[in-house]
Order: C-alpha cells, then structure tokens, then sequence
C-alpha cells in the first residue's frame, strides 16, 4: 500500500457537539460531544477503519469531515486545503474529490427517480461533462459496479439492499474522487451480500486508487478491508494504529475487550475465556471526568478517574494510562 | 422410534400468506426437532422463512397467514389443531418469545411492573403482592440488581440491553419449556451482545429450557447452539450438530455463507462471496431452490427439487451433488470422521 508524505486528510482537534436546547426560548443548555478532540490523518490509497459501538461518534465524525456537519472547533484539511469553513457553493468543488457512502441505500436513493437519472445527476449538477456524454458515463458507472444497463429504467424500490448499495456507491464514484467516507456500508446487508459489497469496494479502490474511511461496527468488515484501524469510544479516538498490529496486539482495554466480545463462527472457540464488561455507554452529554472508560474498564486505576490520557503520536497510538503489554 | 420423546416436532410444515391475490408459500417442508433442553440455531438471511418458522409455532400469523400443511407437535400436542383458546394459555406459560427489538415488544404507556406483573398473573395463580415479588426477583436473575427502581419506570428511559433483559426476565417467569429467541441480539452493540449471551447461557442451564435461536449471524450460532438448521429460500437445506456443521459445511449453500463472512483472526483471503441474490417467494426456480446461486450446479438441480437426506448421522442435506457422492459409499472415509468428531 502506498503512503505519501503528506496525507489526503488531516483532522486537526475536531469537535462536533451539537446543542441541547430547552425552553420557551429554546436556550442552549448543553451539548452532547459526539466527537470531542480528534485528530488524526489519512494517506493517500490507504483505508482507514473506524470502529465502536453505536452513539460513540463515528458516524458524525464521517458526517463532519464531507462537511454535513459543522464543527464546533477544529481543521479540516483535505487534498492541502483548509475546508473546515468553506460556505457551501465552495463545498460544491471540493465533493468533486470528497464523498460519502450511506449505511441504508434505500433512504439516501430518490425513490421517484429512475437509476439512470440518479446517477446522470452528479454529471449535471456540476457541469463537468458535456450533455451528450452523460449517458454514455452513465453506463461505465453501471458497468463499472456490476450492475446490468438493463437496469437503467428501474426505480431504488426494484432493487434489492445489495443492489441498491450499488447504486449509491456508482453515484460517490462518478468523478473519480479521492477519499470516500464509508459511513458503515454493509451494516444493513445480509452476509452473502455484505462479501459482494466488500469485495467491489477492494476493487475500485485498486482501480481508482481510492482512499477510504470505513467506518462500522462489524470488527470483521473492518478487519477484510483496512490497512489501519481506529477505535472510538464516546467521542474519542482510544487507540489507533496498523492493522494487524492492532489486532494482533490491541493496547487499549476496551480494544481488546471489542475484539473478545465479537462472537467467532466457530464453535471450537467456545470455552475461551473473555472479560465481559458490565455497563452501557455513559451519555455523551455527560462524559465522565478522566479516561471516559473508566466506568466500565476492568483495570481501572485512581488516576483513570481524574486525569485524562491522551493519545500519543505513534504510530500505534493507545490513549491509555496502563496500556496492556 | 426414537424412545425419547422430543419436546418439539415440526413436521412438512407449510405456511402461506395472502398478498391480495394469491397464496404464497413462505416456508415448505420444513421438518425438524427438538428435545428438552437443547438449544437449537437456526440460520439463514432474511426472506428465508426462520422467522416465519417461529411465528408459525406460536400461531402468531396475523390475518393473512395460515398453516396449509403440516404438524406442530409440542409436548405429543398437535398445536396446529388446537383452538386460538388454548393456544393463548399455552403462548408465555410453556413456550415464551423474545424479539429483535425490545422496545417495540414493551407496551410504552405502561410501566415495566406491571407488564411484569400482569404476565406473571395471567399465568399463575400468585396473588398482586406476590407476583410483584417474584417480579423482581426475576429482574435480579437477569443482571437487575436496582429491580425495586426499575418496576415503576418506563420502557423509553431503558438502554436497550436493559430492555433486552427485560424481556428476558418476563419471557422466563413462567419457566416455559421453550424459548423462541428471534434475533435477540441483532440490535445490541457487540459488549452488550456478549453480556446477553452470558446471560441466556447462564439461565439455560438454571432452567433447563430448550431454546430455539433464530439468528443471521454464525458467530452467534457457533456460540450457543448444540444443533443447527440451516434455511434459504423457505426451506431447510442443512442440518447437522454444531461441530460438524462449522467443520464440514456440506451444502453449497452453507458453504458459501461460511466463506462470506470476514474473519477476525487470521489472515485476510479475497473474500468468497455468493453471486447473486435470493430468489422471490413467488416466483422460485424450478428444481433446487440454490441453483441459481450454485456453482456446482447441474442438469439435474435445474430440473428436479432434492429432499432434505441424511449424508451420515444426523448430518441432513438438501443436495443432489451431495448425496449423489454420499450415496455409492455410504461408509466413506468423511463419514467415518464425522461419526468419531461428534
């Protein structure tokens, strides 16, 4: 895999709250911190796996990066430019190279539109390619993410999840971008589809030379097409590093404990021993002081409880008072 | 016959559903059993009927769906033939259901007591201050220590592993004597998922219920499971206890979900997906319902529909190919294996 110098995309201390207003007059009253203090940096070609479990943040962070969010503080710099503050006609440029996949195809596909009006709309809205050609990309685009052209005149309703998946990934490709963010793209998907959907995106990224953030929270999906892996937990980045360094060796307690947790299809594997934490998430609207873990951590120290660790520059990185050997 | 009587037995079941002009079938031929205790998982992606299986157990039909063929046998009762009556003092009491998603299966106006409550007197004879009681002893068994707080709460200020165990807690309180589990974990987060199967593991073997575990994921299957039915299209394609299933998945169909899913330990293959997609219940291919899907596919799957055979033990496929290689040597090397793995 190739790693350029400087990277695709750098975040720099990103915060995304969003206000918890109340009231006659609607006064904000807090924020929930569904992404507090991030950063970190995607090189070109690599795929960058984002994991965690639901309400820890990934989603936004993916959401703030193509700018559907705005930040409350922080950089975004994607492609040596500073988009963090760019109003949207500017954005209109910058998606050009920048896109984003869903996790339900069917909510983000216009269901009175045919597929091949879909997918003619990027072509038209940015006016990059001449009217008469855009049929003609159309088809490459259908061609392109295994979907037969007899299809064209069909609505999303016709299609079935992988399918449909399909479709959108067609759309986020038709200027050839640079980074995708894939906001958990085969969470809705059954097995034997979800290795359809992995596999096709593997495939364009090698064709296009594409860069990713995949973000989801099936380890094993994460695990098929990363070449680094983050792992989040309320509103932070705990533990970051390659691949098979992380999972080989997770430094973090709630990474491990992710890992552990996840079932294995084997049966074999069954009288293994795990640590399972007792718990939920605490609101992110209230973290706990300290390491955000530590409610539920089963190494927790009195300095877990005050202090907050922070996540060294490595390039295995672990945000941990007591990493694990 | 087998001298020890099984707890479940379905027998060539065959549910269909009105769709405003026609039957059609979700479910067909659908054979199998289970014995007291035993957990058994069923598989399969969705459409596949596992869910209708389940509901077809528990009559829970609505009013477009009824059973055309078949038996239910619960305890030597033919549950098809009993009254909606009977059928009501039977749902909870000796066969208890839990669902994917908890909250749509709590009543939101009423407090989690009194559903507690109120299921645990249709059932039983304990009178309001007792029933409240074994209410919240049950809350405890399930990981509730703060049971007292929780009866008078709602369902929305739940976590939703909270809500599951809830479920969990009303679906045991009457000591049934099967548990139908549909998916009881697809819509928790992986560290709850875990303390979930814990802790149905641990009341399984306090209660001695058998489970039916309705899942999509293997993992899970893998995990708890003793035996496993595999379903695609309506109909059961592989049956097999849990060991041998994962170490020799022999219908292509298995095969194929096995090599789809990515794995979290080793190292990382192209990933072997099945082409395609499941076919629609109204208009199912001729002959094996795979056999658009099936590599291995020949003339004769294109033609005539395989039945459900043992290919050794109680390994069942639905599978020319396989049992044409299984049958000129019933004894092969592979059986024998089988025999000593299980």
């Amino acid at each position: 895999m190739m790693t350029a110098s400087s990277p695709l995309l750098q975040i720099e201390q990103l915060k995304t709250y969003y206000p918890i207003k109340k009231g006659v007059f609607s006064r904000t009253v807090g924020h929930v911190k569904a992404v507090d203090d991030v950063s970190l940096c995607i090189y070109e070609g690599e795929t960058l796996g984002l994991v965690g479990e639901s309400g820890c943040g990934k989603s936004s962070f993916g959401r703030s990066i193509v700018r559907l969010e705005d930040p409350y503080e922080g950089r975004i710099w994607f492609d040596n430019e500073d988009i963090t503050s760019r109003k949207q006609k500017e954005l209109k440029r910058v998606r050009t190279r920048l896109q984003i996949i869903f996790q339900d195809p069917y909510a983000s596909l216009n269901p009175r539109q045919r597929v091949a009006d879909i997918l003619a709309e990027p072509y038209i809205a940015h006016k990059l390619v001449p009217r008469s050609e855009v049929q003609v990309r159309v088809n490459r685009l259908l061609d392109m993410v295994g979907l037969p052209k007899a299809y064209k005149n069909r609505y999303p309703h016709e299609f079935s999840g992988g399918q449909r998946q399909r479709i959108g990934i067609a759309r986020a490709i038709a200027f050839e971008p640079k980074l995708i963010v894939c906001d958990e793209p085969v969470s809705a998907l059954d097995v034997s589809i979800q290795a359809q959907i992995l596999n096709l995106l593997a495939d364009l990224q090698q064709e296009l030379n594409l860069t990713y953030l995949f973000i989801a929270h099936g380890i094993g999906a994460v695990k098929y097409i990363s070449t680094r892996v983050a792992v989040m937990y309320l509103g932070k980045i705990v533990e970051i590093g390659d691949k098979d360094e992380l999972f080989r060796s997770p430094k973090h307690p709630y990474t491990q404990i992710l890992l552990q947790a996840y079932p294995k299809p084997d049966p074999t594997l069954r009288g293994d021993k795990r640590i399972v934490i007792q718990g939920d998430v605490p609101s992110p609207a209230h973290p706990p002081a300290g390491c955000r873990f530590h409610t539920r951590c089963p190494y927790v120290q009195a300095v877990c409880r005050s202090e907050e660790p922070a996540l060294g520059p490595d390039a295995h990185a672990v945000a941990c008072h007591y990493p694990l050997a | 016959m087998n001298p020890i009587t099984h707890l479940l037995e379905i027998d060539r079941l065959q549910t269909v559903f009105w769709n405003g002009r026609e039957e059609v079938a979700a479910i067909e031929d659908v054979s199998f059993s289970l014995r007291a205790g035993e957990t058994i998982g069923i598989v399969g992606e969705s459409g596949c009927g596992k869910s209708v299986t389940s509901l077809s157990i528990m009559r829970l039909l609505g009013q477009n769906g009824r059973i055309r063929r078949g038996e239910i046998r619960f305890n030597s009762r033919n549950l098809v033939a009993e009254s909606e009556k009977e059928l009501r003092s039977l749902r909870g009491k000796e066969i208890a259901m839990i669902f994917q998603e908890p909250m749509t299966s709590l009543n939101p106006v009423l407090t989690i007591g009194h559903q507690l409550v109120e299921m645990i007197r249709c059932h039983t004879s304990l009178s309001r201050r007792e029933a409240k009681a074994y209410a919240m002893e049950m809350l405890k068994k399930v990981g509730l220590p703060q049971a007292k707080d929780l009866m008078s709460v709602y369902p929305h200020t739940l976590s939703g592993g909270m809500r599951q165990r809830i479920m969990i807690a009303m679906a045991l309180s009457c000591k049934p004597r099967l548990l139908i589990a549909d998916e009881p974990t697809t819509a928790l987060d992986v560290t709850i998922q875990a303390q979930i199967l814990e802790l149905m593991k641990s009341l399984r073997k306090e209660s001695g219920a058998a489970i039916m575990l309705i899942t999509h994921d293997l993992g899970v299957v893998a995990e708890m499971a003793d035996r496993v039915v595999v379903m695609y299209a309506g109909q059961i394609v592989e049956e097999a206890d849990v060991f041998t299933l994962f170490r020799e998945p022999k219908h292509p169909y298995t095969q194929g979900l096995m090599a789809s899913i990515p794995r979290v330990q080793g190292e990382n293959e192209r990933l072997r997906a099945i082409p395609g997609t499941v076919p629609s219940i109204r208009k199912m291919p001729k002959g094996c319902r795979f056999h658009t899907r099936c590599e291995w596919a020949a003339e004769r799957c294109r033609q005539e529909q395989p039945q459900l055979e043992s290919v050794g033990g109680e390994h069942q496929v639905r599978c020319w190919i396989v049992q044409e290689q299984a049958s000129p040597l019933p004894v092969s090397a592979n059986f024998q294996h089988q025999e000593a793995g299980v």
